[in-house]
């Protein structure tokens, strides 16, 4: 991309998941036990519940946000598959702008309700990717 | 003393039947080929998956199905996918039974550094800031002593903290301890090593009651 891009990391991971699924269902902060007493309780605000130290979270949205979905219809409901679910569910509720990359575009309609992972009403776009090239880092085999 | 297989023998004793259980990077993988026979566990990756199975045979390679360690594995008949909010609700919401997990350094508060070395290591810290801060039972799978021979059993972590005050049992090549208010208490000794060889590799402080037993492997 011409200009550049910053990419800033926080640290934490399954905090900052949390933050991205509170940003995008409309809360604004939360309490977790996560990091405190460590580099990065930085200056958050601790409190104890149930005799146990927790860092307040603020919740976190984004202008766009990008998933991947193996299934989705025309109305961007869409479904996972296996771990490839993972950070996707939540991110798609918390961008302004959702765009899902599908490996299947089905007709809406075609999906069963009680299947779907992300419903249509978060997702703005949706395309159908091609020519996938499925890098697996550690093949790991048994014998037969 | 024992080799990693050995460690990882020796923590599959702490598990019972029926348990849920986590098993970090590294030695804590090796757990579940020590699982007794006729004992069901059930394995959890936090990436997603409750029930992780066998490596797959070559023709079932999935992309989408792999472990934390980016390696591909299968899943068990009955197991379930799920997102990281619900993987991470079973860890934090103390659902999961044991969490074996390694570390760098282990304090004799039980502190723990697992995750970054300044100037070599500084990746993400994955689920561990979570795992270690809320999970119900936690074991640390480590060597003793580092690959210069220092004490990876310390009066207090130098390395960045995962988490504070967290850790009860270690299970080291050399013996297994647990963290006491008192500091480190050594509970088991590796098959042929002495209590003075521990005591020499450990920094914290050490406490010896009575006979020390050998680890039974």
């Amino acid at each position: 991309m011409a200009g550049g891009v910053d990419i800033v990391y926080p640290p934490e991971n399954e905090t900052l998941y949390q933050r991205i699924r509170a940003g995008g269902a409309g809360i604004p902060a939360f309490f977790v036990p996560a990091g405190f007493g460590t580099e990065v309780q930085g200056s958050k605000e601790v409190r104890e519940f149930n005799g146990k130290m927790h860092l307040m979270e603020m919740g976190m949205t984004a202008d766009f946000a990008i998933v991947k979905a193996k299934y989705g219809d025309t109305h961007g409901n869409l479904i996972y598959n296996k771990v490839a679910n993972n950070f996707n569910q939540a991110m798609a509720t918390a961008g302004r702008i959702t765009i899902a990359e599908v490996e299947e575009l089905v007709p809406f309609g075609s999906l069963d309700p009680n299947h779907i992972h992300t419903p249509g009403v978060f997702v703005q776009r949706i395309f159908q990717g091609k020519d996938y090239e499925k890098r697996i880092e550690f093949v790991t085999t048994r014998n037969k | 003393m024992i080799d990693k297989n050995g460690i990882a023998k020796r923590i599959a004793q702490e598990l019972r039947d029926g348990y849920y259980v986590n098993l970090g990077i590294g030695i804590p993988t090796l757990v579940a080929n020590y699982i007794p026979e006729g004992m069901e566990v059930i394995l959890q990756s936090e990436n997603g998956l409750l029930g992780i199975g066998p490596f797959p045979l070559a023709e079932d390679v999935d992309p989408d199905l792999i472990n934390t360690g980016k390696q591909t594995v299968t899943a068990v008949p009955g197991a379930a996918f799920f997102d990281s909010s619900a993987s991470f609700a079973m860890i934090r919401g103390g659902h999961i039974d044991l969490t074996v997990l390694g570390a760098f350094e282990v304090s004799e508060k039980g502190d723990i550094a697992s995750w970054k070395v300044p100037g070599k290591l500084v990746k993400g810290m994955g689920g561990a800031m979570d795992l270690v801060a809320a999970a119900k039972n936690i074991i640390v799978a480590m060597q003793h002593t580092d690959k210069e021979g220092n004490s990876k059993l310390l009066k207090a972590c130098t390395l960045p903290l995962t988490g504070v005050n967290c850790v009860k049992r270690i299970i080291t090549d050399l013996a297994v301890v647990d963290v006491t208010p008192q500091g480190f208490k050594l509970i088991e000794r590796a098959p042929g090593v002495t209590v003075e060889e521990i005591k020499k590799a450990t920094a914290g402080t050490l406490i010896v009651e009575g006979d020390i037993p050998e680890m039974n492997l």
